[in-house]
């Protein structure tokens, strides 16, 4: 396990497009909430629904988009460049082979997260001034902002291994996360369904406040979409295993 | 050693392997010969445990692949169907595939040495030809320093020096006691080569045969010879039971005896040879004779 581990730390590291899309991440999540609160900030923070936590990390919209890129290069990538039979022949065992990737996978965008997310906090508030809120009041938002985008990007590490091909992984993950599953939630027949998706469950978690649609707090959001995660992880080792390479 | 019994693959009505049983001794150069389709490259997924058999067995070292520890130290393999990430240099791919199975890094530079690709190391895959991808994945291959090694056409792509490197490669190899497999369509590439011959058609085992064996069985060897007494040397050869025939060109074709024999009358007679030659087409002939037959 451990020389499966270096082999995907091998792996993912000596290719540009792991390092392009971290820092995608990290300059989209830390610029765009920059941006943001520098231009509208005060403005929104006069508003009645005002969500501290929300705000600051509204740039996080957008990186996740990087996030979702990195985890199908990762994984659907190696059908598309026809790596993967190297990958079997050299770990042949399908749990360890995957159980590797999605480790290193999510070990590079927790690193990534946590770093951008306590940036993107602090030059945020630092913008708003007097209308900013203490760090240790954001230190929850915070912390989901490190984990969230970790767990979405396993959801779609999983969801981009059972397709095994990168074009349709991205064709129907991307739009997916950044426009169907937002838009579902201002359906009003549907939004009790939608706040459970991996995204919304995750994003509670980001927020300060709680809305009224909310069926969940912050830390049941997060188990939620860990849920996402290790059902999809569980899918992609099914079909690992069960299909030819 | 590599065992196989019964070994089956169906894609849903089509019958991708029947059945193989065979064994591939250590030692040897071991010929995997078919044409496109026939089944080798199913066959040698299944032994690296990347496809699942349908019925059967393939072991390595009486183990499946997936039981062996560290695989890459045990078995060496260059697959059609794989291929290096072209963003990653040729020293990186072998970096990752050394991490793997816990190989040590100064094999990285021995076989990039071995393969004649140390100049272009730190170059990315993106821009190599085909015959340095070629050379990569062979580097690949003998990085564990295994004892088994299972090249799928390893030729392609490959120029002519990159060949006569291969089979001399190969012959070494096979001679400090590995197991050697190299599967082609073509029975020319691997007649200077190989050892043993196992040759499948539509998934079935034609023929389980050393080469020598092969060669005697299938090809009735014609022997072209250059003499400026052509018509004399064919009226010896004929009364010496042989069948030979003058051509327009003044050139002699000599069917039912050897190269051997034929200079053998030659030198008793006195007649000079200007040159002596075995025509190889009827070797490919028979190999194209029994795979299309057995289509059929």
């Amino acid at each position: 396990m451990i020389a499966a581990l270096h082999a995907e730390w091998v792996k993912a590291t000596t290719l540009r497009s792991t390092w392009l899309c971290l820092a995608g991440f990290a300059v989209a999540v830390a610029g765009i909430s920059a941006a943001v609160v520098g231009a509208i900030g005060d403005l929104q923070a006069a508003e009645p629904g005002y969500d501290a936590g929300l705000l600051a990390f509204y740039g996080l919209n957008f990186g996740q988009v990087a996030v979702i890129v990195l985890a199908v290069l990762l994984t659907a990538g190696e059908y598309g460049r026809r790596t993967v039979h190297d990958s079997l022949v050299a770990v042949p065992r399908r749990g360890v082979f995957l159980a590797s990737k999605v480790a290193v996978g999510a070990a590079l965008v927790l690193a990534t997260a946590a770093v951008t997310a306590l940036v993107t906090v602090v030059v945020t508030q630092a913008l708003l001034g007097p209308a900013g809120v203490t760090l240790s009041e954001l230190a929850r938002p915070t912390v989901a902002a490190a984990l969230y985008p970790t767990l979405l990007a396993v959801v779609c590490m999983g969801v981009a291994m059972m397709m095994r091909d990168q074009t349709i992984a991205l064709g129907l993950v991307i739009p997916f996360f950044f426009l169907v599953s937002p838009l579902l939630e201002l359906v009003p027949v549907l939004q009790r369904v939608a706040v459970w998706l991996p995204d919304r469950a995750g994003q509670v978690a980001l927020r300060l406040h709680a809305r009224p649609i909310d069926a969940f707090g912050p830390v049941t959001g997060l188990a939620v979409l860990t849920l996402w995660a290790a059902v999809a992880v569980l899918g992609a080792w099914w079909a690992l295993r069960r299909r030819d390479a | 050693m590599i065992e196989v019994r019964g070994l089956t693959k169906r894609y849903g009505p089509v019958t991708a392997v029947a059945g193989l049983t065979f064994d591939v001794p250590p030692g040897v150069v071991t010929a995997f010969l078919g044409a496109n389709g026939a089944g080798k490259s199913t066959t040698l997924r299944m032994l690296l445990g990347l496809d699942r058999p349908t019925a059967g067995t393939a072991r390595i070292d009486g183990q499946h692949y997936a039981e062996l520890r560290d695989p890459l130290r045990t078995v060496g393999s260059l697959l059609d169907s794989s291929a290096p990430h072209p963003g990653r240099t040729a020293r990186a791919h072998l970096r990752w595939l050394a991490a793997s199975n816990r190989v040590p890094g100064h094999r990285i530079d021995e076989v990039l040495d071995l393969v004649h690709l140390t100049a272009v190391a730190d170059r990315r895959v993106r821009g190599f030809s085909l015959g340095m991808r070629q050379r990569l994945g062979l580097a690949a291959a003998l990085l564990g320093d295994p004892s088994v090694l299972l090249l799928d056409e390893p030729v392609n792509g490959l120029d002519a020096e990159g060949i006569r490197w291969l089979r001399t490669s190969l012959r070494r190899l096979a001679a400090e006691g590995r197991t050697v497999v190299v599967s082609s369509h073509l029975m020319s590439e691997v007649e200077q080569t190989a050892d043993h011959l196992l040759v499948i058609s539509r998934g079935r085992m034609l023929a389980d045969t050393p080469l020598p064996d092969f060669l005697a069985a299938h090809s009735a060897a014609r022997v072209l010879v250059r003499t400026p007494q052509a018509r004399r040397l064919a009226e010896l050869l004929t009364a010496g039971g042989a069948a030979a025939a003058v051509q327009p060109d003044g050139s002699l074709h000599v069917s039912g005896v050897g190269a051997d024999d034929v200079s053998a009358v030659a030198a008793r007679h006195g007649v000079p040879l200007l040159a002596l030659g075995t025509d190889h087409r009827s070797l490919e002939d028979a190999f194209l004779a029994l795979t299309t037959g057995a289509d059929t």
